[in-house]
């Protein structure tokens, strides 16, 4: 009980430093930032593929979200001279970690969600114009919309999580570290046909995706062996049902969480004052 | 009988730094002043009674806790009141102090309604709805001191607790202090430069320089004379006095507080001090053994230099 009030006073705190005028400005700056994109490259009619477009700008902004609000978790209160002060408290470690995944989890998805959102509103008069793999599916916009944003949620959660391990692992350069991490294993891992793309989370998300849109039926119905983009597709991706990346998914934000949780709890964090004694 | 820490020859490095070298030490319940000066090892023991650090070796108890292996339970038993300006940007002084309440585990509610109490306490009145940031140097220090002792603990750490404080600030400080200390059996380990303050509250002192430890004893033991002088107070006529005690054999000097300070090796010397006071007419206000000052014994433990003020 006594962590739970620790951690929900911390996200309370948190919660209070995003409403500063600052970081509240950043937050819609971040928002607005894909509609007006979109916006910009339909009026001068270049907008080919807006779901790509929307999920490729929104994923952007969760991701640059939960890097500016994820990884400083330790940084920040050692820059800020409070480590000490809020670590002397029974539950000082737990709070700062878990508290501030949460935040960093629920202002992403919330700028991510609202800039999908919008997304879909600029969009609204557009064909998307998708590639069916299945053709009695039915591809509606709300369809697409409640997808990306189940998506968005499940990137926020594990990629907070993940982050905040780098916050912990690494404290000056986890920004960069992050960073690099995404783009060798999110980016470049994912696109590898082979096991090891399976440890990308953007895998996961793709292959979700790909059931919830209906672009790929569940394993267990039938499906037309003519079609050879299908067939190609399942080559290289595989054809596990969506609980299965799900798990995958849960499982990844809780193992990272709890190595956090251990090494947060474990580590001696030096300040520049300590090493001064 | 259980002490309040025992620490059993314990060392910290950090990296090639020696921080703390073999230090034991076992302190009494109470008020114990930690001095030292600046790079002696003061806020890395802070560090090493919180838990916040790993010791390279040794063993020690806190409360009867093991350092190490009870950290959590150690922690919810001590308040810490920091030295560094570490108030939370954008929160109120109320709001600061529930945190802290809330951060040691204690429900909302319960946390709002001990922060007011212990604000109340404090002397924090209106000031504590407005930002920390606005707040003055005096004030700051009240709610640093507040969120330190609002989850009630027994033991106390303080680290440079006036610092920056105005004469009155700095005794209503120390009063709350001896309020918890005296009335509510709470102990408390002070670390400060400010030797008046170690003087006027503490039942013991520690003093460390370089690492190691060169005093840990009771005030009232350290401030027991080494050679039998005494000290004599009289209304007017001190060089009188001085030069009418050599006179009869006894050393005597004036001392900086134009006080006139006297060798004493046997009973009899007593007798003659009356006795030249008598023959000379100077009015004697006192006569009582002299006490080392804290500013010699700190002096004297850390060999010389020092950046204590006093």
């Amino acid at each position: 009980m006594g962590l739970i009030n620790s951690v929900f006073a911390t996200v309370q705190f948190e919660l209070l430093r995003v409403l500063t005028l600052r970081r509240l400005s950043v937050a819609v700056i971040m928002a607005l930032f894909p509609p007006m994109m979109l916006f910009f490259l339909q009026a001068g009619g270049a907008l080919a593929a807006p779901v790509f477009i929307m999920t490729l700008f929104c994923g952007m902004i969760c991701l640059l979200s939960l890097l500016l609000w994820s990884t400083s978790n330790v940084y920040a209160e050692l820059e800020g001279k409070s480590w000490t002060f809020i670590t002397s408290r029974p539950y000082g470690r737990w709070s700062i970690l878990f508290g501030k995944f949460f935040v960093a989890f629920l202002v992403s998805f919330l700028i991510s969600w609202v800039a999908l959102s919008l997304c879909m509103l600029v969009t609204a008069d557009l064909e998307f114009n998708i590639l069916q793999l299945v053709d009695d599916t039915d591809v509606s916009k709300l369809r697409i919309w409640l997808s990306l944003s189940g998506l968005l949620f499940l990137a926020s959660m594990v990629y907070a999580a993940i982050f905040s391990l780098f916050g912990v692992l690494i404290q000056r350069r986890a920004m960069a570290a992050a960073v690099v991490f995404f783009v060798v294993v999110e980016v470049a891992l994912a696109v590898i046909p082979a096991v090891v793309g399976k440890f990308a989370m953007t895998f996961h998300m793709f292959c979700l995706l790909t059931h919830w849109v209906g672009w790929i039926p569940p394993a267990d119905s039938t499906n037309d062996d003519s079609n050879q983009i299908l067939n190609d597709f399942i080559l290289v991706y595989g054809r596990q049902d969506s609980w299965v990346h799900l798990a995958v998914i849960f499982a990844t934000t809780v193992l990272s969480l709890s190595v956090a949780a251990y090494v947060i709890c474990k580590r001696e964090y030096i300040t520049l004052e300590d090493s001064q004694v | 009988m259980s002490y309040l820490i025992e620490l059993q020859s314990i060392s910290k490095s950090y990296r090639k730094m020696v921080a703390l070298k073999d230090v034991s030490l076992q302190v009494e319940h109470g008020v114990t002043g930690l001095l030292g000066p600046n790079g002696a090892g003061k806020s890395t023991l802070i560090k090493v009674l919180l838990g916040l650090v790993r010791l390279n070796s040794g063993s020690g108890t806190v409360l009867g806790k093991q350092l190490g292996k009870e950290g959590r339970e150690i922690r919810s038993l001590v308040g810490y009141m920091p030295e560094d300006d570490c108030y939370f940007t954008g929160m109120t002084g109320i709001e600061m102090v529930t945190f802290c309440a809330s951060l040691s585990g204690i429900a909302a509610g319960e946390a709002m309604r001990r922060s007011h109490e212990i604000l109340d306490f404090c002397g924090v009145q209106q000031e504590r709805y407005r930002s920390v940031e606005g707040y003055s140097t005096g004030m700051r220090q009240k709610v640093k001191f507040a969120g330190a002792i609002v989850h009630d603990p027994d033991f106390l750490i303080l680290d440079e607790p006036t610092s920056g404080l105005d004469p009155e600030e700095r005794e209503s400080l120390l009063n709350r202090v001896s309020v918890l200390c005296k009335g509510f059996q709470k102990s408390a380990l002070i670390s400060t430069h400010i030797l008046p303050d170690v003087q006027a509250i503490c039942d013991n002192v520690i003093i460390l320089a370089e690492g190691e430890v060169k005093v840990a004893s009771s005030l009232s033991e350290l401030s027991k004379p080494t050679s039998p002088q005494y000290t004599a107070a009289v209304v007017e006529g001190e060089e009188r006095l001085v030069s009418g005690l050599n006179r009869v054999g006894l050393q005597a000097a004036l001392t900086p507080e134009m006080k006139v300070s006297v060798r004493v090796d046997k009973e009899t010397d007593l007798q003659r001090i009356y006795e030249v006071c008598e023959q000379d007419r100077i009015v004697l206000k006192s006569l009582v053994p002299s006490l080392n000052s804290l500013q010699e014994i700190f002096m004297a433990a850390i060999g010389g230099g020092s950046n204590a003020n006093s």
